[in-house]
């Protein structure tokens, strides 16, 4: 009772939005029966169907109608009377603004006549597929303008579903939002991240201002959502101050009065022949958190010979900053070659302070890709240096057997230095990486075998060497609607040291087992053996289809160790919406029986 | 609000195309096309909803040039009985690959109608 109390008072919310759009040309229709989806913008309507526009008179059956694109066809025993004309056919296509018709008629050879460029190429939902949606609406007559406002009268709203109040005339769909100061309807959501959720749009639009505000009204706790914030208001947004016709400021908004959190920033940035620059405030909170302050700013030469170099400035409002210059380095075309320096001083809860040097290259050929970078880091307080450089190249594929083997190779080289006390700890680690895959053999039987094998080894400072091996190998096979297959994994790893070896091995297997009739049952069955190669768990999962949309469905899963039933859930579940259902049943894990909304 | 919309009229729910259907049992086995794509010879399936009385319900196929290729015509229903939903389904075979459109008459009137694909 106290849903439906909401979805009524949410009705009533809706059916209240004034109605500020005047329509220009429009269609009239009338029919027994229209509905129309709000996430699909789409009209479907039969039975005794008239559409009248200035001067032209549609008689038919059936009519399906894209509003986005404004492009319909009526079926049925169609008449029409444009002017003084008058004609019948069995398939009239249309666009509505301006008016083009395409007559079709059907027997032993299909006979167009008219606009011939309206070919049947509409996508056409069936009523059940509209009504498979959070918002629609069921209605008798409506009046569609070129802005794609739809005006209906003698209504009934359907939320989740559900029917709610008949309405004798409303605006179901507003259309393109006209550029002036409005606030209107913009959608409704449900399970969606904020629960129930009614969306108001803000537009601003004067002589210094022109911005887009989302008013979000949300309602977690009914749908059961728990993360902190019951339910609240979420603006956000932005919007430009105007200056001849052109933004000075631009500033954006995210509050929440859920969890109490802000977010605003102000911008302005200004482009000239041969630089730009940027001036940025952010501030930033939530309750009992400190606020957040940040003024960045960016000054960019487009070109000085070579180089296109960027100098920046942050600040945080206290007594923190940094400032740098960044700049790509345009001295051959093929080559992507960038440079940068900062510093940065921190005095906060802690005080630091260091400067930075990186450098990096990148470039690609037919055989291999480059790339290299190099980062120098020297700490002011203590006069500490900290190095890194690196290399990689990754080959092209190879492929061989038509591309059923496939190996790739790369090379890379890492060399860092890191300060350790007065000392300087450096390490190189070059290393190869390799893997190979095969899309599969086809065996005897109708078995198809796919091994595939990795393998990575690292000389770390040419005094210890890692290198590991990965094994897989598939074996499958199918027989219509049953499919078994077999997973071996082997990884292998080993670490050398001076003069010893250390190594470990570690191994499993699966068996899977499905029997899968995707229009009324699936069934998995898997076993899985650990390292040891000894049985460790057997899981199942099932779905059968029911009359009436309902969906048995069970999962299962048994550990031999113990011999204990880890989990058992049977339940029934059924589709409500396009992304959500309703599930019933009992669950050994929770150790209760259960029914929920999940949305998926 | 006597006047309020209601859908009484038949419409199409579903077409769609298989590589075989067989009724077994009074249930329908679909084998789908390996990779969703149309190969002739083709089953389809259709869905009509919200019929009653008995009545007959043609299918047509047309090719790129507009010409009727393939007819398949059903009779359904007995007078007085309401039908929340009827399944028609048959064989189509002998078409070359190329674009092609079907029509669907119930009792003589276009109800709808599209193109589709048959592949090599």
């Amino acid at each position: 009772m106290g849903n439906f109390i909401r979805l009524l008072c949410l009705s009533l919310l809706i059916a209240a939005l004034p109605n500020v759009l005047q329509a220009a040309a429009s269609i009239h229709c009338k029919g027994d029966y229209f509905l129309y989806s709000d996430e699909k913008s789409y009209i479907y309507g039969a039975g005794n169907i008239t559409l009248k526009s200035a001067d032209v008179l549609i008689k038919g059956d059936v009519l399906y109608l894209d509003v986005n694109s404004l492009r319909g066809v009526v079926y049925g025993a169609v008449s029409v009377k444009k002017g003084k004309e008058k004609k019948t056919c069995q398939a009239l296509f249309f666009t509505a603004f301006p008016i083009k018709l395409l007559y079709e008629t059907f027997s032993d050879k299909v006979i167009k006549e008219g606009s011939k460029e309206l070919n049947d190429i509409l996508k056409k939902y069936a009523p059940k597929e509209l009504k498979n949606l959070e918002l629609y609406f069921e209605f008798r007559e409506f009046r569609i303008d070129k802005y794609k406002k739809i005006k209906a009268k003698t209504i009934i709203p359907y939320i989740v579903g559900l029917p709610t109040v008949p309405i004798k005339s409303f605006t179901i769909k507003r259309g393109n939002t006209p550029e002036k100061t409005m606030v209107y309807f913009k959608n409704l959501n449900v399970f969606g991240l904020e629960g129930l959720a009614v969306t108001f749009l803000l537009r601003l639009r004067g002589k210094f201002i022109k911005g887009d505000f989302d008013v979000k009204l949300y309602e977690k706790k009914l749908l059961g959502i728990d993360d902190g914030s019951k339910r609240g208001i979420l603006f956000s947004g932005s919007s430009d101050l105007l200056a001849k016709k052109k933004s000075f400021l631009n500033f954006s908004t995210l509050l929440n009065t859920g969890d109490k959190s802000y977010n605003l920033s102000f911008n302005h940035r200004r482009d000239f022949k041969h630089f730009n620059y940027s001036l940025s405030q952010t501030v930033s909170g939530r309750e009992k958190m400190p606020a957040f302050f940040q003024f960045v700013s960016n000054f960019t030469v487009k070109k000085i010979l070579f180089l296109g170099p960027t100098f920046s400035f942050t600040h945080n409002l206290k007594q923190s900053y940094s400032y740098g210059v960044s700049t790509p380095v345009y001295l051959l075309k093929k080559v992507g070659l960038n440079m940068s320096w900062s510093r940065k001083i921190i005095k906060e809860n802690y005080n630091s302070d260091t400067e930075d040097f990186s450098t990096s290259m990148n470039f690609n050929t037919s055989i291999a890709a480059f790339s290299t970078n190099y980062n120098f880091s020297k700490n002011m307080l203590d006069a500490a240096i900290r190095q890194n450089f690196s290399a990689n190249v990754r080959l092209s594929t190879l492929n061989f057997l038509d591309k059923n083997v496939t190996i790739d190779l790369s090379t890379f080289y890492m060399f860092s230095a890191i300060p350790s006390g007065r000392e300087s700890i450096n390490r190189t680690s070059p290393g190869v990486n390799g893997v190979m895959a095969s899309k599969g053999a086809l065996l005897p039987f109708g078995f198809t075998l796919a091994p595939s094998f990795s393998f990575n080894h690292i000389w770390d400072s040419s005094e210890e060497n890692f290198t590991d091996f990965n094994y897989q190998l598939a074996l499958e096979k199918k027989m219509g609607k049953f499919k078994a297959s077999l997973a071996y994994a082997l990884a292998s790893r080993y670490r050398s040291k001076n003069f010893y070896v250390e190594g470990s091995n570690t191994q499993n297997l699966n068996v899977n087992l499905e029997l899968i009739n995707p229009a009324r049952y699936s069934f998995y069955l898997r076993f899985y053996w650990n390292n040891e190669l000894a049985l460790e768990n057997i899981s199942l999962s099932g779905k059968v289809n029911l009359p009436a949309g309902f969906v048995f469905s069970t999962l299962a899963l048994y550990y031999k160790d113990g011999s204990r039933l880890q989990t058992l859930e049977l339940f029934l579940e059924k589709k409500i919406m396009h992304n959500a259902k309703l599930q019933g049943g009992y669950s050994l894990a929770l150790k209760r029986f259960f029914v929920k909304v999940v949305s998926f | 609000m006597a006047q309020l919309p209601y859908l009484e009229t038949p419409y199409v729910a579903e077409l769609s195309f298989f590589k075989k259907i067989e009724n077994v049992g009074g249930e329908l086995e679909k084998e789908k096309f390996a990779d969703e794509r149309i190969k002739s010879p083709f089953f389809f399936l259709l869905e009509i909803r919200e019929l009653e009385n008995s009545g007959e319900l043609a299918v047509s196929f047309y090719d790129k040039e507009g010409k009727r290729v393939k007819r398949k015509v059903f009779s359904f229903g007995e007078d007085g009985q309401y039908y929340e939903y009827i399944l028609f389904f048959d064989s189509v075979a002998g078409l070359t690959a190329g674009k092609y459109r079907y029509t669907i008459f119930l009792n003589d009137r276009l109800i709808y109608g599209a193109f589709f694909d048959i592949t090599e």
